[in-house]
């Protein structure tokens, strides 16, 4: 009996577990990571069909409202569908939701006795015509943003 | 008996890893979520304001007035307040970008005061040749320096002109 009850306990040992190979996976995810750390403030959720032009040169994005024109020209606010740019009520929308936007960081920069220029992120298909992009452009100023952060990717 | 002794003490103990994995995951979950894979910048380009100059003022030199037109796969510079041609390009040239950086260059250095750019692309133009047109604006060719007299003191640019303008369709 005694020697039974010995065969079992030497059979329940857990023996330790090798994790030398979960930690080589975890160091070269850590450094792919890192790798791909940026410091920009700005997330963009790509709208489909959107393909960004590339530069050279690295300005970090800030943040700030994100407008996006797919290759489809379907007009997005931040990271919201409002529709083809084709249709009046869409530019329209387009032009109440950047007034609405302008007067909350007037009332802001007001109550900060601050004078910033306004800053409007956009994100176009490198595809577009000049048309479309101009379009975009007369809006965001006649809203009141006088300052164009164009999107790019960064050229590897 | 001694010799147990010294082979006991040889036997290394093992690490415990428990620690330091737990601050591996936490920093990897900090990574995945801030992740962004396609890594984006910005260029920096500003909407076209008019105003009027006193027409008494008088400058002691005039001022650049740096006007990039683009067409299609056509790049023309002109200057001057009643505008000038300078010089044109084509897109589809070898380095053509390139050149144009290292001509504005040098009528940037001409300019020191002149820090302002306005590029007026074609209906048709695409926006992938407008970035490219903009970059090659502001870029400083590899290898080139820049450096201006500003109140009596030599300052170094980052950027041949640091004001784009983008000129709007008539």
């Amino acid at each position: 009996m005694m020697n039974f009850r010995r065969k079992r306990k030497s059979s329940t040992k857990v023996e330790d577990i090798d994790i030398t190979s979960l930690l080589d996976i975890l160091v070269i995810l850590l450094v792919f990571l890192l790798k791909n750390f940026t410091d920009s403030d700005l997330t963009v959720d790509m709208a489909r069909e959107l393909a960004l032009p590339y530069a050279t040169q690295r300005g970090i994005a800030q943040q700030g409202v994100v407008v996006q024109v797919s290759s489809s020209s379907l007009v997005y606010y931040n990271n919201q569908l409002i529709g083809p740019l084709s249709s009046d009520s869409n530019v329209n929308q387009l032009k109440n939701l950047l007034n609405k936007h302008k007067a909350e960081l007037d009332t802001k920069l007001i109550g900060a006795k601050k004078e910033e220029p306004k800053l409007i992120n956009l994100v176009f298909d490198q595809s577009l015509t000049y048309e479309t992009v101009n379009q975009i452009l007369t809006i965001a100023a006649d809203s009141g943003f006088g300052m164009y952060k164009l999107i790019v990717q960064g050229d590897e | 008996m001694l010799k147990l002794r010294s082979r006991e003490e040889q036997k290394m103990e093992r690490l415990n890893l428990v620690p330091i994995m737990d601050a591996v995951f936490i920093f990897i979950f900090f990574l995945l979520f801030s992740a962004q894979f396609i890594k984006i910048y910005q260029l920096e380009t500003q909407a076209p304001i008019i105003s009027t100059i006193p027409s008494d003022k008088k400058f002691d030199k005039e001022p650049l007035s740096l006007k990039v037109k683009v067409s299609n796969r056509k790049i023309d510079v002109f200057t001057g307040v009643i505008s000038k041609n300078e010089f044109s390009l084509y897109l589809d040239e070898e380095n053509s970008l390139n050149t144009l950086s290292q001509k504005l260059l040098e009528l940037r250095k001409g300019h020191p005061d002149d820090d302002e750019a306005i590029v007026a692309p074609d209906i048709s133009v695409t926006y992938k040749d407008i970035i490219q047109v903009i970059e090659a604006v502001q870029k400083i060719p590899d290898g080139a320096e820049l450096t201006i007299e500003k109140d009596g003191k030599m300052k170094s640019l980052k950027k041949i002109f640091s004001n784009v303008v983008l000129e709007p369709l008539e």
